[in-house]
């Protein structure tokens, strides 16, 4: 049962016209008093890759958390105006089932976060918390999302041990794994490599390729290259503000925006 | 890096001798020796308990426990001494204060008059130790029961005979009652301090208010347990008019838990790594969902052993059961002569910590009294014990197991 | 199985509509109510705590008042003034006596016998003196006594007709229950009905006809059920009678007039006065012909005389004071709160005047907790500091469970091993000859401040123990590594960097043990002797050796007799405020000790 992920390079632009999921109209937020970002309009593509690059402490995990409303857990965290639209629905009507919601939209921390339980279990507590108990179903899925993650063949010998024997970059993949095993459409991934060496860095953006195909990606990186590797369109934020989003290449190699220009060719940030 | 003791080299390394070195050692002998004070001093209570408890709870027959004590009700203990012999120790023992007040006198002036008088007390000694053991061989003990049993009693002629209350029989009812009052306290006080805990660090908006609370919890952990023990006997017992009873014992002992099991469950639940939370709900767990599957289970070790020992400290205290719950005497165990079932509720029971209490302030202490004095402190010591003791060793399992 | 299964599938989203459970919330908001409500509970009610307690209390104030009233009133308190005098002649003849068993002890170590010491001592000379003096005071006790009785008799009036106003109280609420027409007999109504009922057929003070229908009448009672209107008759007119019976057993008593019987004679009681000054002179001009033959003696003889020549001055003061008494000056409420925290004495159930003031309690549980710290905090700061700096690991390991087992040791466990052990070796060892040169030894009491504080010493050790080895271990190892980096001894760095840094820890652990040993209760209820007065700091270090009584103690041995609503149970309310206020102050302000220190580290 061998799966082979088409690897697309992002030369191969999509021919269709892209078609936005996550539509965001003048947002302002803030932390209590503070404010963190300041009207932001983007929208984001349909299975490509969106980088968010910036400066430490210029709002890019702040709006990375807007998508699936986790700002919701910090009580001081509040919309001031403006709107989210995925798949044209305004994600902060009080209609919106947050749960449903997080099930749409995946997340992947910076610091890799499996929960004290086995390998398995891990991954199944997605499913768990749906009310799957069907152990062939849950078994399926287990392995799908494994593979899906590139992780399969490394762990399947000790599904049963606890996830917090995994090396750091086998944590962060067993997150993705974990994550897609809910069936996300899109996924949002926080700094996943920060804490990874350069050779499960590598895995992982290979892995990121791979899901482009099947799901939305949002990636906030601090690593210019990485963004440059794997994303078709790239934001810039600046101080709570979105400066620039264009595609990828046209960032990197023709940014109109001087800031952006510095900030690409790390003459400050 | 071996020093070589036998080359008497000196460099610039070596070991020098100085009254700086001296003040240390000295130091940390005095340190030293505190520690060991405490450890001593605290041994010798352990031992002395231990020892002497344990010859009333063991037996060096067949079953090894006396179930006896273990399960009787305690009643009135007669004892009929050897009149005879009883005369004899006594006139032996006044001998012995005579002589050795005239020693006393010579001691200074007439040396060996002195000495004789010093072997002849010895003489003596070695006889009152003689007829005393004649006399424990000979005497006669009854509990209530087995003298109300009796056909004929011993009669007074031949013995001298004495009561002595509360030291014959067993401790059976406060056994149970220690365990009823433990276990409905510690239901109550988990139940609610649980849930208030996961209120408190889950749901509740962080600010002032919340802030002021805990502070307030905090500081009524440390309050005295009388105090505790006044206010259940104001509001249960009187106003409520619940009576001495059962459930004034629980409510009394639960609310002096509530405080500790509140805090330590709110701090193990805050240990939790926020990671844990995010994870689960980035998955789409409900806000209930992550608190079930992810905060509780890992949590709940860390509640647990603040929890036992907060346990152990209720299950050992008197002050608030002494006017909620516990009853001197009790002929009639819980269960028994019930008219309906609520009354369960609302009778009061023995329990061990008061039953001491009493045995140690309303008997006098002599051989007869000792045994059920010294039992009842060990098996109480022993219950106490093994609630801190499981606490101890599962706080250092638990600490080893989850270490995030 | 192929990875086609993780693809989502391009439906339109799931999350566009909340599930709604119950009233308009989803399961996530109920079982947030939920919480929310038992965290109500569990707060609601420990605060109540604190609201029970001074709702209790707070009534001793308006009480006690009444009764200071009363105390004045009924001249219980003139009578009080009265025996002063009485009290200074009982401690001069106290003085007396000492000075005659002294003498008699110093005779018998001049090796006389004990006919010679008779003669000595019973000597026409001395015996005038001694027991002379004695007698000197019959008239002024005789005189006391009897207005001593006649104040109590006032009072003893004054609480029946308190009493009987109460019953007569309850009369009138129960007629007016029973006129109305849908009045219920209960249980305990049903009973008392029917004694009376039979009462009154016996003493035949009924009607015939009624005499008859009264035994159907009694099988025809049911409680819970409204009575009949013949019933309800016969019921009310027994009440009736009951009322009027009451009222006529109250005899209302006027003070100004009652108190005659007390105030009278002042004029006899003057002159019983100067009898005895010149009675007491004219004997202690005996007492020179006294040979006495000691110098100690004699200077305390002399001593006696000074101390008489006080009394003496003192006597026309007195005068006055009784001259000026007045019954009826106002008792303000202050003065029942501030007897309360200033009294001297606690003196309940007594047959004259009930006192309830907290010092001597006070002064009890913290001369007891003094000599608790002053052992609990070298051994247990020293014990922190020798594990978590100098030992071995095994032997930190071993000690520090070993020691936080100890504070599981239940305190009546504790209690008991210093009745049955600590008290008696302390009595075995000072009774001991070799050491009868350490002053008061032998001790008088085997249950005293020494025995209660050892022991909870005992129990504050693991307290401080385990807060202050905390503290010294959340000292950042880099401070060590610091110190130990630039040559100084590890016993220099513990002493000097780690231990002051440490120091609000251990602070605070102390205080916090302070907290314990003062809330502490079975162990000063079973082994500080029990003796209501405040420790007499005269005796110097003594002062450690007298039985006291403690806040916690008197209300573990009162609570169980008091009847609720009374002075007494308000009393120990109130003392019962005094202990949680005192625990949260120290509470608080050891958090605060952390606090400061911690914001001046950062
Ligand atoms: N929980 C919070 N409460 C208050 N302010 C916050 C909170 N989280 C973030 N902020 C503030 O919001 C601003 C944006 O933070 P955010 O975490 O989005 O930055 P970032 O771009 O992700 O930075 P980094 O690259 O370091 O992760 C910062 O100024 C930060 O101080
Ligand atoms: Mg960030």
């Amino acid at each position: 049962m061998n799966v082979n992920f088409d690897i697309q390079g992002k030369q191969a632009e999509p021919s269709k016209p892209p078609k936005p999921v996550i539509k965001t109209k003048n947002l302002d937020f803030a932390y209590g008093d503070s404010q963190a970002l300041f009207n932001i309009s983007m929208d984001i593509f349909k299975k490509e890759v969106t980088a968010f690059i910036g400066p430490s402490g210029c709002g890019k995990s702040t709006l990375l958390r807007c998508f699936n409303r986790m700002n919701d857990l910090i009580d001081i965290a509040q919309i001031k105006s403006g709107s989210i639209r995925i798949s044209d629905i305004d994600i902060y009507n009080k209609d919106v089932d947050v749960i449903e919601l997080r099930k749409h939209v995946g997340m992947v921390f910076q610091k890799s976060n499996p929960f004290p339980k086995s390998i398995y279990e891990n991954i199944a507590y997605g499913m768990r918390i749906q009310g799957v108990k069907n152990r062939s179903e849950l078994d399926e899925t287990v392995e799908s999302s494994l593979r899906g993650a590139a992780l399969w063949d490394e762990v399947k010998d000790r599904l049963n041990k606890s996830a917090l024997g995994l090396s750091g970059g086998q944590q962060q993949r067993l997150c993705i794994a974990r994550a897609l095993a809910v069936k996300p459409k899109i996924i949002l991934m926080d700094e996943p490599c920060s804490a990874l060496d350069p050779v499960a860095t590598a895995k992982v953006e290979e892995l990121i390729h791979k899901l482009k195909k099947h799901y939305t990606i949002v990636v906030v990186t601090h690593n210019m290259q990485q963004a440059a590797r794997v994303s078709d369109r790239t934001a810039f934020f600046y101080l709570g503000r979105l400066v620039e989003y264009e595609t990828t290449e046209q960032i990197f190699m023709n940014p109109k925006n001087s800031k952006t220009e510095a900030y690409v060719s790390g003459r400050f940030g | 890096m071996k020093s070589d003791t036998n080359k008497q080299t000196t460099h610039l390394f070596s070991q020098r001798f100085s009254r700086n070195k001296v003040m240390e050692l000295s130091i940390t002998g005095i340190l030293r020796f505190f520690t060991y004070l405490v450890i001593v001093l605290a041994g010798y209570l352990f031992l002395d308990i231990t020892y002497n408890g344990s010859k009333a709870v063991f037996t060096k027959e067949a079953p090894f426990v006396n179930f006896q004590f273990l399960t009787e009700k305690p009643q009135t203990l007669h004892v009929f001494e050897p009149a005879d012999i009883d005369t004899q120790l006594k006139s032996a023992k006044a001998e012995i204060l005579t002589k050795s007040i005239k020693r006393r006198a010579l001691s200074n002036s007439n040396y060996e008059a002195a000495e004789a008088f010093t072997l002849a007390i010895k003489d003596l000694n070695k006889e009152v130790k003689e007829l005393d053991d004649l006399r424990k061989e000979r005497r006669l003990m009854f509990s209530d029961t087995e003298y109300r049993a009796l056909a004929t009693t011993p009669s007074t002629k031949d013995f001298v005979y004495s009561t002595y209350a509360y030291s014959g029989g067993g401790i059976g009812p406060a056994i149970i009652g220690t365990i009823l009052l433990v276990f409905g306290s510690i239901l109550i006080a988990l139940t609610l301090g649980v849930l208030c805990a996961v209120y408190l660090s889950e749901y509740s908006k962080p600010g002032k208010v919340l802030q002021s609370i805990r502070l307030s919890i905090l500081n009524l952990s440390g309050v005295p347990s009388i105090v505790f023990g006044l206010f259940g006997f104001g509001l249960f017992v009187l106003y409520l008019d619940w009576g001495v009873s059962l459930m004034a014992g629980w409510f009394t002992l639960a609310l002096m838990a509530l405080p500790v099991i509140i805090t330590a469950s709110e701090e193990s639940m805050r240990a939790i790594p926020k990671g844990f939370r995010e994870g689960s709900l980035a998955l789409g767990a409900s806000k209930w969902t992550c608190i079930r599957t992810n905060v509780l289970p890992y949590a709940m070790p860390g509640i647990l052993t603040s929890s036992i020992m907060g346990i152990a400290r209720v299950a050992g205290e008197t002050a608030p059961i002494m006017f909620t719950a516990a009853f001197a005497l009790r002929d009639r165990l819980p269960w028994e002569g019930l008219e309906n079932s609520t009354d369960f509720f609302f009778q009061g029971v023995m329990a061990l910590p008061y039953h001491i209490y009493v045995v140690s302030s309303k008997i006098p202490q002599n051989e007869y009294t000792q045994n059920m004095q010294y039992g009842t402190a060990f098996v109480f010591l022993l219950i106490v014990g093994l609630f801190a003791l499981s606490s101890i060793i599962l706080r250092v399992k638990v600490r080893k197991k989850y270490d995030w | 199985m192929s990875t086609e299964d993780l693809q989502p599938k391009d439906t339109s989203p799931e999350f566009s509509k909340r599930r709604v459970v119950l009233f308009g919330k989803d399961t996530d908001s109920i079982i947030k109510g939920f919480f929310g409500c038992t965290a109500t509970v569990a707060i609601v009610v420990l605060f109540l705590i604190t609201l029970f307690l001074i709702k209790e209390g707070s009534g001793f104030v308006g009480q006690y008042q009444t009764s200071l009233k009363q105390y004045r009133l009924s001249g219980l308190e003139y009578v009080d003034i009265l025996k002063e005098r009485r009290e200074d002649h009982t401690a001069l003849m106290q003085y007396l006596s000492d000075i005659k068993a002294e003498w008699i002890n110093l005779l018998k170590k001049e090796g006389l016998t004990q006919q010679a010491i008779f003669k000595k001592v019973m000597s026409p000379e001395s015996k005038a003196v001694f027991l002379g003096y004695s007698r000197t005071s019959s008239d002024l006790r005789r005189f006391i006594k009897d207005k001593m009785d006649a104040a109590i008799e006032i009072r003893d009036q004054q609480i029946t007709n308190d009493n009987l106003q109460e019953t007569l109280n309850n009369y009138a609420k129960k007629i007016t229950e029973v006129e109305d027409y849908s009045f219920k007999l209960s249980e305990e109504d049903r009973a008392e009905f029917i004694l009376k009922l039979k009462e009154k057929v016996r003493a035949q003070s009924f009607d015939a006809d009624k005499l008859e229908t009264s035994k159907g009448l009694i099988e025809g009672l049911k409680s819970g059920v409204a009575l009949d209107t013949k019933s309800r008759e016969i019921y009310l007119s027994l009440l009736r009678d009951e009322f009027l019976a009451t009222e006529n057993r109250i005899q209302p008593v006027i003070f100004e007039k009652s108190i005659l019987k007390v105030t009278n004679e002042q004029q006899r009681y003057f002159e019983i006065l100067n009898t005895l000054e010149a009675d007491m002179k004219a004997i202690l001009l005996k007492s020179d012909s006294i040979e006495l033959d000691n110098n100690n003696l004699e200077s305390r003889m002399e001593r006696f005389k000074e101390l008489n020549a006080l009394f003496f001055t003192s006597i026309p003061e007195h005068k006055t004071q009784i001259k000026e008494w007045d019954q009826n000056a106002a008792v303000p409420l202050s003065k029942s709160l501030s007897s309360f925290l200033t009294g001297k004495d606690w003196i309940t159930a007594s047959d004259q005047q009930d006192w309830y003031g907290i010092l001597p309690l006070l002064c009890g549980s913290l001369i007891i907790s003094f000599v608790a710290l002053c052992i609990a905090v070298p051994l247990g700061v020293g014990a922190a500091i020798y594990t978590n700096q100098i030992s071995s690991p095994l032997e930190q390991n071993l000690i520090k469970p070993y020691i936080e087992f100890i504070s599981a040791v239940p305190s009546v466990v504790i209690g008991f091993f210093g009745v049955v052990v600590l008290g008696e070796a302390m009595r075995g060892l000072s009774q001991l000859e070799f050491l009868a040169w350490v002053p008061f030894f032998p001790i008088q009491e085997r249950l005293n401040t020494l025995t209660a504080g050892c022991l909870l010493a005992l129990m504050a050790i693991p307290t401080i123990y385990t807060l202050a080895e905390d503290a010294i271990n959340n000292i950042p190892k880099h401070l060590k590594e610091a110190s130990l980096a630039i040559g100084a001894t590890p016993l220099q760095t513990t002493f000097r960097v780690i231990v002051p840094s440490a120091l609000s820890g251990i602070i605070s652990a102390i205080m916090l043990g302070f907290g314990r040993v003062i809330g502490e209760t079975m162990v000063v209820l079973l082994c500080a002797g029990n003796r209501i007065k405040i420790p007499e700091f005269s005796d110097g270090l003594g002062v450690f050796f007298q039985p006291v009584h403690t806040m916690t103690g008197i209300i573990a041995q009162e609570m169980g007799e008091v009847v609720r609503g009374s002075v007494h149970y308000r009393a120990l309310f109130m003392v019962g405020i005094v202990l949680f206020i005192a625990s949260l102050i120290i509470n608080v302000s050891a958090q605060y000790v952390v606090k400061k220190y911690n914001k001046m580290d950062s």
